[in-house]
């Protein structure tokens, strides 16, 4: 098995601007605390929410957050139904990473295996999956999402395949072009001359050669997967009520608006804490690859 | 030149072709549509009337055929919800969601070009810093939820634009802002990069040692080339922001193209749907081949390559 590590743009359409600036060693130690803050709340739920993220009450209504007048009994107040908006909070954290780890993990495994074939194989697969790819580039992904969530109907794993089917499309493009530079090298020659089927030659010389690019995608693709469940559920066709969805919470605190900004403000904080570590974790494991590439 | 337009447009061609029959067997998947055209309350005859009349009695692969006939001759179908002809609707809201992507467009670039500019002359500065700062920010920030405190700021605390609807061209300022703040860390980084890999080249160099300002060095050389792949991005951005300002045009109601598919998915209009998935995959492939084709003029070299 030789493993190196290949200095290849990461993305064909533009190795550039995907690319997290201010990654120095900070970023990346921020990410990492942020993040894992994140895994230990949504793991601890049940011991760290003050309350129950679903018992309502209609005596506790929109209370403001303690800052604006409320008490600690509801830190960062109530909703319109009354639910201490804390513990619906911390909730939220395993849908969001739920949805995110889950949609990411699947588009990697349909995005994977079509980057390898096409860069593996080349010819005709190549043309083939390139056609795919253009055809999920041109469908509008979240128009499309919330078509067959309304069709299929709309739970925690519709969700997570609607957008895996969405999402695939970067983990194809960046693995054909990796696999197809790794193909060509002097010891995947060797192997497959000394007889290796090429089911053999993809798992021991391709894939260990390509899992930082993989690794990488991943993290970037969580990251929008995390964001597009919150839109999906903003426009009502994601996770659906009562669960303590972030972008559910956003779509109900509308309603309040003016009354109770903190409603919308602190749920739309939360996703960008969180999608703001999923990426700075990305960036990190980028500089640690491909160190050349820091801006 | 010519083989490569020919062999783009073919590739196009494909692609609509490919999508029209996703678009179709969306609207298939869900359920009898003779019940849904006819309403609840239609007959057993009328049904069986419109299933004649569309040729819902065929097999799939003629119902796609006839379906494909009318969509190329102009007709799109009729809305389940308010009976109106599709393409009326659609073209009703286009212009609202061009003119939000056009302005969201130039705005994003106005500010990120120059930005990106002033970043690349000086990496690591303090102004860099902040500039790279915002555009971590800014990808991590849901796009409604940059709506919702725009219309928190300027619509509910300042009261100085209106907070939903179309009636003015301060309707769109607050939409507009939304969707520029969410490209500008793409074309940020993306005019950084570019002159900064640009300013480090020999041909700069040997502009600053003729003596030329410093001005004309970074405007006439620098930039013009900088911008190319600003320029093709943009084309593509533009496509996206046709079919994905579906959650602002919500946040603001404008009546353009997103909303009008959103709505019709709450209602389960589904002509209407349909309609719009191949209207907007159609604009994005074409703008697609226009940035290639824009593309291959400016570096031949691209023309060669599969």
């Amino acid at each position: 098995m030789s493993v190196r590590t290949t200095n290849l743009p990461l993305d064909q359409r533009g190795p550039r601007f995907l690319r997290l600036p201010f990654a120095g060693k900070f970023g990346f130690r921020l990410g990492i605390v942020m993040l894992t803050g994140f895994v230990l709340v949504a793991v601890f739920a049940p011991y760290i929410a003050p309350h129950d993220p679903y018992s309502q009450s209609l005596l506790a209504r929109l209370k403001p957050p303690v800052w604006a007048g409320g008490t600690w009994e509801h830190p960062l107040g109530t909703d319109g139904f009354g639910r201490d908006y804390l513990s619906r909070l911390i909730y939220g954290t395993r849908i969001s990473l739920i949805v995110g780890l889950g949609a990411a993990a699947l588009a990697m495994l349909i995005g994977t295996t079509l980057g390898v074939i096409a860069g593996v194989f080349g010819g005709a697969a190549n043309r083939i999956v390139s056609f795919i790819i253009s055809i999920r580039l041109a469908l509008p992904s979240l128009l499309l999402a919330l078509a067959i969530l309304q069709i299929a109907g709309s739970g925690v794993m519709v969700v997570v395949v609607v957008l895996a089917v969405t999402h695939w499309d970067r983990f194809a493009v960046v693995l054909r072009t990796a696999c197809r530079q790794v193909a060509g090298q002097d010891y995947v020659t060797r192997a497959r001359a000394m007889g290796a089927s090429e089911a053999r030659i993809v798992r021991t010389e391709i894939l260990p050669n390509v899992l930082s690019h993989i690794v990488i995608i991943f993290t970037f693709e969580m990251a929008q997967c995390i964001l597009a469940a919150a839109a999906l559920s903003f426009l009502g066709l994601g996770i659906q009520a009562p669960e303590p969805s972030w972008g559910l919470m956003m779509s109900e605190g509308r309603a309040f608006l003016v009354i109770n900004p903190w409603l919308i403000t602190i749920a739309g904080f939360a996703i960008m804490l969180l999608v703001l570590a999923v990426n700075l974790v990305g960036d990190g494991l980028r500089d640690l690859v491909v160190p050349k590439e820091r801006s | 030149m010519g083989a490569y337009i020919i062999r783009k447009l073919g590739e196009a061609l494909a692609v609509c072709v490919a999508v029209s029959v996703i678009a179709f067997v969306l609207v298939q998947s869900t359920g009898d549509l003779a019940v849904a055209m006819g309403g609840l309350d239609a007959s057993a005859e009328e049904t069986a009337r419109l299933r004649e009349v569309y040729g819902l009695d065929q097999s799939l692969f003629q119902q796609y055929l006839g379906w494909a006939w009318r969509v190329l001759q102009g007709d799109l179908g009729t809305s389940y919800f308010s009976q109106e002809d599709v393409l009326t609707l659609i073209m009703e809201s286009l212009p609202v969601t061009a003119v939000l992507a056009v302005s969201s467009l130039t705005l994003g670039l106005l500010i990120s070009i120059p930005a990106g500019v002033l970043c690349a002359i000086k990496p690591g500065s303090r102004f860099d810093r902040v500039c790279l700062a915002l555009s971590v920010l800014g990808q991590a920030m849901p796009s409604y939820w940059v709506g919702l405190l725009l219309i928190l700021l300027f619509g509910v605390t300042l009261q100085v634009l209106p907070i939903s609807g179309t009636q003015s061209a301060a309707s769109f300022v607050m939409p507009a802002m939304t969707l520029a703040w969410f490209v500008f860390p793409v074309f940020l980084r993306l005019s950084r990069a570019g002159m900064i890999d640009v300013l480090s080249s020999d041909y700069i160099r040997t502009a600053r040692a003729k003596g030329l300002p410093r001005r004309t060095v970074l405007v006439k050389h620098a930039l013009r080339n900088a911008i190319l792949p600003v320029v093709s991005v943009a084309t593509v951005q533009f496509g996206f922001l046709l079919g994905g300002s579906i959650v602002v045009e919500s946040v603001f109601s404008l009546n353009g193209i997103g909303l009008l598919a959103w709505s019709a998915i709450q209602r389960a209009d589904y002509p209407v749907v349909q309609a719009v998935v191949l209207v907007v995959a159609i604009i994005f492939v074409l703008l697609n081949v226009v940035a290639d084709l824009l593309n291959a003029a400016l570096d031949p070299r691209l023309m060669s390559e599969q």
